[in-house]
């Protein structure tokens, strides 16, 4: 235990050195991923496959999940009615517009809601990234949106990574890194 | 035991949410277990609210099937049926 322990020091002495070689540049083409990094996010370490479903998006276009293979997906179960989804959702907006353009894809999922003010909500807060709706609530069972919001990350082929119940401030350092981290990883 | 017909994913979310310590079961798609026991509503295809004490030699000794609305049983009562095995 003691010598494995030593081990590790030697490593990380080496990694820490500027321009040591291979293990500095491995470093930093590879950050950790710090799920920790958000508060309350569960890393799903069985990875599982995350069920497809397909909805519509307000103006009645069917999305599907799967659509998004090869993408990070940001999956995201919200409602008007629901204060902290509310609140949440600005931060997620701007998390999507620094990483649309690397493979990021925020999918924001209205559960048992009015049509009319899930509208009103996305136009007031200006929201570009694809809504779909969901008005019997039967994906947000699916993926036991019990207490909303609930978000999960989902990676390139389509297995779950990560999941919250609750809200996040997703525009913080540690979320963003995060994001960054897992984008930098599937390339 | 619980038994749905919901998909192992929807069951396992269900059961970290309300971190349960015993299993959930998932009888989709077939739904043979809940057509076995009697408690399909086909409509809906889920199972009704329902339970079931079975014993050791695969008897049910105790069964109900709660209607619409109907509220759900007691611990204490279910307490009770068990002992009545034992």
């Amino acid at each position: 235990m003691h010598i494995v322990s030593r081990g590790w020091l030697l490593v990380l002495l080496a990694a820490l050195l500027p321009g040591s070689g291979p293990l500095y540049a491995q470093a930093t083409r590879n950050p950790s991923i710090d799920y920790k990094a958000v508060p309350k996010l569960e890393e799903m370490k069985d990875r599982p496959a995350a069920p497809d479903f397909t909805l519509s998006n307000p103006d009645g276009k069917k999305l599907s999940l799967k659509d998004y293979r090869g993408k990070l997906v940001f999956l995201n179960f919200w409602a008007t009615w629901c204060e902290f989804c509310r609140e949440e959702m600005p931060a997620m907006e701007r998390l999507y517009r620094e990483f649309k353009n690397q493979g990021f894809e925020v999918l924001a999922v209205n559960v048992k809601d009015k049509r009319s003010d899930a509208l009103a909500f996305v136009k007031k807060l200006k929201l570009t990234y694809p809504i779909m709706v969901d008005p019997e609530g039967e994906i947000g069972l699916l993926y036991g949106a019990f207490g909303m919001p609930t978000t999960y990350l989902i990676d390139e082929k389509g297995m779950v990574l990560a999941r919250l119940w609750g809200p996040a401030d997703w525009y913080s350092p540690g979320a963003r890194n995060l994001i960054k981290a897992l984008l930098e990883k599937k390339q | 035991m619980g038994i749905s017909a919901n998909v192992g994913f929807s069951q396992k979310a269900f059961a970290d949410f309300l971190k349960l310590n015993f299993p959930l079961l998932s009888d989709f798609p077939d739904l043979k277990a809940i057509q076995a026991y009697g408690v399909l509503n086909a409509e809906r295809k889920l199972a009704q609210r329902s339970y079931f004490i079975v014993d050791k030699q695969g008897v049910v000794r105790y069964k109900k099937i709660l209607g619409r609305g109907e509220p759900l049983v007691p611990n204490d009562t279910l307490l009770a049926e068990l002992k009545k095995i034992n």
